[in-house]
């Protein structure tokens, strides 16, 4: 007995001939059957099998989606499956009107499926998905844990509101920036390139570093540069919820000037006109694009 | 306190006996509301000159359109599809509805053959649908849910030899008062029933449970008056009845047959239900009659924006051509949020995540035509609903034109959720056609023989609606974001209702909103 003989040829086979005829004796069409509808049938872990019984009806077989009075996005050719978290967070928990299938499928069946539709339906991406990638992306089933997380975030009386960003402080610290920030989820994330410093003594050679001043001067600029970016944007710098900086050890120094870093930073953040915080990350780099540069940061602004 | 009134009466009660028996007393005085339907909605002094923009043309909308208008207001609505109804929909033979992914499906069933792809059965106790059916001259018969000489079907029980609802429905409550009653015989239930209840009890099993005087369910006159007879009463010589035998205690129960008993008492499903004569579409046809003339036909809705001094929708004709705005003071809006999420808005934060969050479900459904109506002429069965464990769910025979001639179309398979929708969603209509009749088989052997055609909706893959109905991922968070008037738009429809997916629920809801919204006008 050939018990592996795929579903996929006998469906196909089935649904050329309209006029059917049954046999019941034939092993054939009772393993379609039984392999099809019965209990066993949910617990493939075979990719491309999945994703016909659960996806395509709506996807479509060859992933090209479909258009009524709204559409069913193509996922055939998406270089939104490159990365696995993104698939892996819609299977999970559904978007808007697609349902969630957590419920549903295990963690090894979402990786299965993941993965065959990150490398079929003309994406050939190579698989990232594993199954931590899907556990960590199942939502928290103990309501107790979650009732105690909200209580803790109403307790929090130093955790400031900004019309739906919640912003928590280090605790017992008055270091000036956020432990952690919560940002609602409908709003918009905006995203600045790396801002580095202003020229501030044109007279300086060009590679001289009094061109860009120290590390403390770079830092103004710069976050005068954010500024400027900003408001082009309609935004300010109490917008802000992320930094990445990056700086260069100066001349003859073997370590970056954090101080130094301090000292622009603090006339940005916390002051009693920008009393807000950010989260933020420093690191110590081996250079920037221009040798005169000490400091380059990157930050993330909320548009609520 | 010399006078008890009715309502001092119902507190006393409230506050002796609690909540609980103070809503059966009520029930008991004719005061429980069952519907929140209150009669026909009063919407008085409608400024002149306020016009309101409809969006969607099914029974949400056209209730808005209807009652809206009658009120003063100038309406306007704009449909997607070719026909008024939306969910509320019946395929004859002539029809041709294409799915997405681009299968055609052409109708092939004989003249006054129909299937409902949509609702197809309403419970009395839908006020505002039958109201509006009342008013609208939709005429009514009615739906049977249960039947009594049905099948049920386990394909692990029995070899998947299929039973009568009716005898399992004996043998259940026969065996289970006969327990009971013995239970009750012995004492057991003493810290339970005072003596004198506990007579009345055993006396009330007996009949309810069909048991002997002994208070014991088998074979005689008393279970067979219930379950039925290994040969029926008749007349002439063999005329006399031959009761039949119960199945076994132990196999009621490890049959799990009973699991699809409830499915007939639930509330939406008991007795009287009702259907339009002739399909679900005459109550669409009804509303068309009145409000068809405000109604433009294949517009697909692009942008939905309101400011200070109006709304403005944006839409493009279906056929093709060039994008069209429509323009009002006030919109209802009863477009299912599985397309309202992806059209352009700017509605407020609160109802956009409402709408953004609102998964819609899939369901499948049959019309299979045979070339007679077997099921009767065999079967005997008229009306009703057979149950099985297979992923169609269950069969449910036409509930109008009895003992006729010629073909009969039949409800074929019924999936609600869960993952057979997702299965037969993925199909091919003719291949979900070929489940249907490998699985209707085992309940019926004449399918085969006496198949003539067939069309299945997958609720998924309806252009229109892209699913059934919606739900809530946190009903409890959204629902008052989602209902409000957001400054000069309302939304309506099944999905914002707690009676999803059934035709109350659209109306209820639409008559509710359109109340708010004609108070918020008029007091400005």
């Amino acid at each position: 007995m050939n018990t592996t003989f795929p579903a996929t040829v006998l469906l196909a086979a089935l649904a050329a001939t309209t006029a059917y005829a049954q046999e019941p004796g034939s092993y054939g069409h009772e393993l379609a059957y039984s392999d099809e509808f019965e209990t066993s049938a949910y617990a493939t872990t075979d990719g491309e099998r999945l994703y016909r019984t659960h996806c395509a009806g709506c996807h479509m077989p060859d992933g090209s989606g479909a258009q009524g009075a709204g559409k069913y996005p193509a996922l055939r050719e998406n270089p939104n499956l490159e990365y696995a978290a993104y698939p892996v967070s819609l299977i999970v928990n559904g978007q808007q009107a697609m349902p969630a299938f957590g419920s549903m499928l295990n963690d090894e069946q979402i990786v299965a499926l993941t993965a065959y539709i990150q490398e079929n339906l003309g994406n050939g991406y190579e698989p990232d998905v594993t199954p931590q990638l899907v556990a960590d992306t199942r939502p928290y089933e103990e309501a107790e844990e979650s009732a105690e997380h909200q209580t803790e975030v109403a307790e929090d009386v130093t955790a400031q509101g900004n019309g739906g960003v919640i912003r928590h402080p280090i605790p017992n610290s008055d270091f000036p920036i956020l432990q952690a920030v919560e940002i609602p989820a409908d709003a918009d994330l905006v995203y600045l390139s790396g801002t580095v410093p202003q020229v501030i003594d044109e007279s300086a050679a060009a590679d001289a570093p009094a061109r860009f001043g120290d590390t403390a001067a770079q830092t103004v600029s710069t976050f005068e540069s954010i500024t400027a970016k900003l408001e082009m944007l309609g935004l300010d710098m109490g917008d802000v919820v992320k930094l990445q900086v990056y700086l260069v050890a100066p001349d003859g120094s073997d370590a970056m000037d954090f101080a130094g870093f301090m000292d622009g930073y603090v006339q940005f953040f916390g002051t009693e006109k920008q009393p807000n915080l950010p989260t933020r990350s420093v690191f110590e780099v081996a250079g920037l694009a221009n040798p005169s540069w000490l400091v380059e940061i990157e930050a993330i602004a909320v548009r609520e | 306190m010399s006078t008890v009134t009715r309502r001092n009466l119902l507190g006393m009660i409230g506050t002796v006996a609690g909540s609980t028996a103070m809503y059966h007393a009520m029930a008991a005085m004719g005061h429980a509301q069952q519907s929140s339907y209150t009669g026909p909605i009063k919407l008085d002094g409608a400024p002149q000159g306020t016009k309101i923009l409809i969006l969607g043309a099914g029974l949400a909308g056209m209730t808005a359109a209807l009652e809206m208008r009658a009120a003063g207001y100038e309406v306007e609505v704009l449909e997607f599809r070719e026909k008024a109804g939306g969910r509320c929909w019946t395929l004859r033979g002539g029809d041709t509805y294409t799915e997405l992914g681009g299968a055609v499906q052409n109708v092939d069933f004989a003249e006054g053959n129909y299937i409902n792809p949509g609702p197809w059965r309403i419970p009395y106790h839908h006020h505002a649908v039958l109201d509006y059916c009342g008013r609208l001259g939709v005429q009514l018969e009615p739906f049977v849910q249960e039947n009594y000489q049905a099948y049920l079907h386990r394909s692990d029980v029995n070899g998947g030899a299929r039973q009568r609802v009716r005898d399992v429905k004996a043998d259940y409550r026969g065996h289970v008062s006969e327990l009971l009653s013995k239970a009750a015989e012995k004492g057991r239930l003493d810290d339970m029933v005072t003596e004198e209840d506990r007579e009345i009890l055993i006396e009330s099993l007996r009949d309810f449970g069909g048991l002997t005087d002994a208070g014991e369910y088998k074979r005689g006159a008393e279970s067979a008056e219930l379950r039925g007879y290994d040969r029926w009463a008749g007349a002439g010589a063999d005329g006399a009845p031959i009761p039949s035998d119960p199945v076994d205690r132990d196999e009621v129960l490890r049959s799990r047959y009973w699991e699809y008993l409830a499915a007939n008492q639930i509330t939406n499903h008991q007795a009287t239900m009702f259907q339009p004569v002739g399909g679900m579409d005459s109550i669409a046809r009804g509303f068309e009659r009145e409000v068809g003339d405000l109604i433009t036909y294949n517009a697909k809705v692009t942008a939905l924006q309101q400011d200070e001094n109006g709304v403005t929708v944006t839409w493009t004709p279906t056929e093709g051509g060039e994008q069209r705005t429509s323009t009002a003071d006030y919109c209802v809006c009863t477009i299912p949020f599985s397309i309202l999420s992806q059209i352009d808005h700017n509605l407020s934060s609160g109802i956009s995540n409402a709408i953004s969050e609102m998964p819609y479900n899939g369901s499948v459904k049959w019309g299979l035509e045979f070339k007679r109506r077997f099921w009767e002429q065999d079967d005997r069965i008229y009306g009703g609903v057979s149950f099985t464990d297979q992923a169609i769910g269950q069969i449910s025979y036409p509930s109008t034109g009895y003992l006729s001639d010629g073909p009969g179309v039949l409800l074929g398979g019924y999936t609600w959720r869960g993952p057979e929708s997702y299965k037969f969603n993925a199909m091919q209509p003719e291949e979900r056609i070929e489940w249907a009749l490998r699985m209707g088989e085992k309940i019926h052997p004449q399918y085969r023989d006496e198949y003539k055609t067939g069309v299945t909706v997958s609720w998924h893959k309806v252009p229109w609606v892209l699913g059934c109905s919606g739900l809530w991922n946190d009903r409890e968070r959204d629902y008052a974001d989602a209902i409000k008037v957001d400054n000069r738009v309302v939304c309506a429809g099944e999905h914002l209702s707690y009676l999803p997916a059934w035709q109350e629920g659209a109306i209820l809801s639409s008559l509710d909103a359109i109340g708010r919204l004609h108070s918020k006008i008029v007091q400005g």
